[in-house]
């Protein structure tokens, strides 16, 4: 590609269009520290400059400003390309000081120095109760910020109460306001706080960065939310709180659980608790049936073990009884053969006969005398006799 | 008595009638093994009465509903 050929005028005419072109340079604000301060025919010519850049600047009709080499202004203005002489120049039409920087780093020091105490450590937070019935809101009661949290309370639970202690959240005043609100709530049942307020500028939000209020906020019992400015804006109270909302509606989020959500999650559980609480007591129950199942069978076992035992044990009683009794009769048996034996009616049937005096039987015929009556017995009958003598062997 | 203590007497009983015990003895001690069978039989059945009572609530048992 071939290089273009400019002269000067028409290169930095080129620029100047490109320049005037970009619409938000049109209007733009600017801040650094003014340097090289000169007044020359009623216009002030200056640079301001920050660590390792430089924009020079001008403003025309200085007789009212009181800038000094030094200070930090911020200056709202455009940008101008001189074409005569390619230089580039800020014509400001509004100066403020910009005590920003000043301010902000005492900000940050302090930042650092409670921060090194502790009063902005993780482990101190409290946690924030999810199902808050009452919550306190330290804010201005007049303004949006109030609206807002109310709009989301409403919204999220009409069951949880608000509390709202009016405070300035901007001015001298405020911090002690605030301080005074966290104060009151200490003493109350609510179970959570919430210090809130709208964007602002850097200086608005100061009483939400002073060292008062973080230790107050430290030494507050109740959980705290602090919402301050908007999502970019960080305040010391945001570090010392126990958890900081972007905005005061995402504080009202936070601090109101939904209702209705929680019902519904709530008899979710509740359903779930008992579907899985009768799948184990039904599976349980299972277990205990088969086991009592088998239990009974023992038990079916050791009763028909006891029935043949029994039955067996008592037929042996029989056998044994039966046995004995046989036994008995075989003795008797034996014994009545014997006795048959010795029987003397056995004798008569060979012909001898029993002689028997008034009932006595005679042995002897000592015990005998002539003229007795005796009985002679035979073994087919029996005889009266009367004795004619006697005879001694 | 206890069901073991009466199957334990009916086996007493039956070895004794394999001793020399006396006939009066004898009906006397078949008389009492027979009472104690009763008793054993008794029990038994009781037990297994118990048993189908316990089956039949067994059978009864069923899981917890839920809607």
């Amino acid at each position: 590609m071939e290089t273009i050929k400019l002269n000067i005028t028409q290169l930095n005419t080129i620029i100047k269009r490109i320049i005037d072109a970009e619409e938000f340079l049109r209007v733009i604000s600017v801040y650094g520290e003014v340097t090289n301060f000169k007044i020359s025919a009623g216009n002030a010519y200056f640079d301001i400059k920050e660590e390792g850049a430089s924009l020079s600047c001008i403003f025309f009709g200085a007789s009212n400003l009181t800038i000094k080499n030094g200070d930090m202004v911020l200056l709202t203005g455009r940008l101008n390309y001189y074409v005569k002489t390619g230089k580039l120049s800020f014509i400001a039409s509004k100066v403020e000081e910009y005590g920003l920087g000043e301010l902000y780093k005492q900000f940050l020091l302090l930042k650092e120095r409670l921060g090194a105490e502790g009063l902005f450590d993780e482990e101190i937070k409290k946690e924030i109760p999810r199902f808050a019935k009452k919550v306190g809101v330290v804010t201005s009661e007049t303004g949006a910020v109030i609206r807002d949290i109310v709009h989301v309370a409403k919204k999220k639970n009409k069951y949880t109460d608000i509390i709202v202690y009016p405070a300035r959240v901007q001015g001298e005043k405020a911090e002690d306001e605030i301080i005074a609100g966290l104060n009151y709530f200490e003493n109350t049942d609510v179970d959570v706080v919430i210090i809130a307020r709208g964007g602002g500028s850097f200086e608005d939000l100061a009483p939400f960065n002073t060292e008062k209020l973080v230790r107050a906020i430290y030494a507050c019992k109740k959980p705290i939310i602090s919402a301050v400015g908007h999502e970019t804006d960080f305040s010391l109270s945001d570090f010392a709180s126990d958890m900081r909302a972007p905005t005061p509606s995402v504080a009202a989020e936070i601090a109101f659980f939904d209702y209705e959500q929680t019902l519904q999650d709530l008899n979710d559980v509740i359903k779930k608790n008992i579907e899985d609480s009768s799948l184990i007591i039904s599976s349980k129950q299972e277990k205990i049936k088969a086991q009592d199942e088998q239990i009974l069978n023992q038990i079916q076992n050791i009763i028909g073990n006891n029935y043949l035992l029994t039955k067996s044990a008592m037929s042996q009683v029989l056998s044994n009884y039966t046995l004995n009794i046989e036994k008995q009769k075989s003795n008797l048996n034996k014994l009545t053969a014997v006795i048959e034996k010795s029987n003397p009616m056995n004798i008569l049937k060979s012909g001898y006969s029993i002689t028997e005096k008034d009932g006595k039987r005679i042995n002897s015929i000592k015990n005998i005398d002539v003229g007795d009556n005796v009985k002679i017995t035979l073994t087919d009958g029996s005889i009266d006799a009367i004795v004619k003598s006697k005879e001694k062997k | 008595m206890t069901y073991e203590q009466a199957y334990s007497k009916l086996e007493e009983i039956s070895i004794k009638l394999t001793t020399d015990v006396g006939l009066d003895q004898a009906v006397k001690l078949f008389e009492e093994a027979i009472e104690l069978s009763k008793v054993c039989y008794d029990k038994l059945k009781a037990a297994e009465g118990k048993i189908q009572v316990f089956k039949g609530e067994l059978e009864n048992l069923s899981p917890l509903k839920v809607d």
